[in-house]
């Protein structure tokens, strides 16, 4: 029982293989290793790229949706209007304010560290009209909603590394589409947003139709970028100047006060001493980079029925 | 004697190798065919979804800007728009009747379908709503 007794002895004269032999085999081997791996890269390669492609498309899908959300639910006397940032961004118009009275939703566009654009919401209770009638002037909001990323407004992030985007707005009466709308007495008729995330082969543009008056009311004829100070072609009937929305003391006819942002109350749920700082919400892990590289961030909060998740 | 068998041996295991090697490289030519037609496949698959999804959001898109618009008869094809998926409109009158059998009219339907080739194949999607309009 000795597990250490030699086996029978084997012929002396085995050879081993020779070199031909061995070079052979290896070249088959290497040749089969790199056909597997040629597919493994490709496999590799497509499905990533399958990946992002589906998960941008899912991001248009659920910002459609919200969208399409959004405007269905603006009554017939609320207003939308496009305005651009202050802080010459690169987009010639790249916002949008909409709502009613008492509550606007803005909707723009800011530049990421990595160069691309963050698109993002914020909710902003108001009083009254006057914020907009008195400081929408040359399309820009007063400066502590937008240029400013304090002034107690919580921005929501909507889509991330963003390429490129256009808002364009047709109106009612005249079936014309312009680039930057500042009719505050009447809606667009269609709302048409192109866009391109990063890494999109083409943009992808989506139409929004907005439930209206028909017929269409008669509205003065605007001058762009100018506001009526009286405010009589305000949608909701009211002149500011008589003193409707008087009684917050805010004055409605010169607007002074909303210009330092102090008339806007920070959206429901919103807690700007703890909140998030919207300022750092875009800056992507690996530090202030300008290279353009998309962030790892997910690119979005929104679900595919265009609901906001909660992010807490 | 015993060396003939030996020899005899050699020559056998010659010869498994050879079929040893046949067999492998067969099992490994068609494990790899299927993992080639399996991710072609899933490609087509991915391809065809998303072209679904393009055609969806232009489905969207049309009726949103029919919905923009008067009603106007038309029954046409859109002009291609580069994206692979061409559009054909019908809005044509409606014939409805209420419960007393009288005809209701300014009622139209609109229908927009969406027409593009998936892997060779052809594929459709269509929208179709009542519009009213007095």
């Amino acid at each position: 029982m000795n597990l250490f007794a030699r086996p029978p002895s084997r012929p002396r004269k085995k050879r081993g293989f020779t070199l031909i032999e061995m070079m052979m085999t290896l070249a088959i081997f290497i040749l089969l290793a790199a056909t597997v791996f040629g597919i493994l890269v490709g496999t590799l390669r497509s499905t990533s790229a399958l990946q992002d492609n589906q998960s941008h498309r899912d991001e248009m899908t659920a910002l459609n949706a919200f969208l399409k959300k959004q405007f269905a639910g603006l009554g017939s006397q609320s207003f939308l209007v496009s305005y651009r940032r202050g802080d010459g961004e690169g987009l010639s118009q790249n916002g949008i304010a909409f709502g009613g009275t008492a509550l606007v939703n803005v909707i723009d566009a800011k530049t990421q560290p990595n160069g691309y654009y963050l698109l993002r919401l914020a909710g902003i209770r108001i009083d009254g009209l006057s914020f907009l009638s008195g400081t929408l002037t040359g399309f820009a909001l007063p400066s502590g909603v937008v240029s400013d990323d304090g002034g107690g407004v919580e921005w929501t992030p909507l889509i991330r590394d963003v390429r490129h985007l256009e808002w364009k707005f047709q109106d009612l009466n005249s079936d014309q589409w312009i680039n930057q709308y500042a009719n505050l007495s009447a809606e667009p008729n269609l709302v048409e947003l192109t866009i391109q995330l990063a890494g999109d082969a083409g943009p992808t543009t989506m139409d929004f139709w907005l439930p209206h008056l028909w017929p269409p009311p008669t509205v003065l004829p605007q001058v762009p970028g100018v506001i009526p100070a009286n405010g009589t072609t305000l949608p909701n009937g009211a002149n500011p100047a008589n003193g409707t929305s008087a009684a917050n003391g805010a004055n409605p006819v010169n607007g002074t006060s909303p210009a330092n942002g102090s008339n806007f109350a920070p959206a429901p749920g919103a807690n700007p001493a703890n909140g998030t700082n919207p300022s750092n919400v875009t800056t992507p892990s690996n530090g202030a980079t300008h290279s353009r590289t998309p962030s790892n961030q997910p690119g979005s909060v929104l679900d595919s029925q265009g609901n906001l998740q909660n992010r807490q | 004697m015993k060396s003939f068998s030996r020899h005899r041996h050699r020559q056998a295991r010659r010869g498994m190798v050879l079929m040893e090697v046949i067999v492998a490289l067969t099992i490994f030519a068609m494990v790899a065919v299927s993992l080639v037609v399996a991710l072609n496949s899933a490609l087509d698959v991915a391809k065809e979804r998303n072209q679904i999804e393009v055609a969806m959001q232009g489905l969207g898109n049309q009726m949103a800007l029919l919905r923009g618009s008067h009603v106007v008869m038309v029954d046409k094809d859109l002009p291609d728009d580069g994206s692979g998926v061409l559009y054909h409109i019908t809005v044509q009158s409606e014939q409805a009747q209420d419960e007393l059998k009288r005809p209701v009219p300014n009622l139209y339907r609109a229908t927009i379908t969406a027409n593009w080739k998936a892997n060779g194949k052809p594929e459709d999607r269509s929208l179709s709503v009542l519009l009213y309009q007095p």
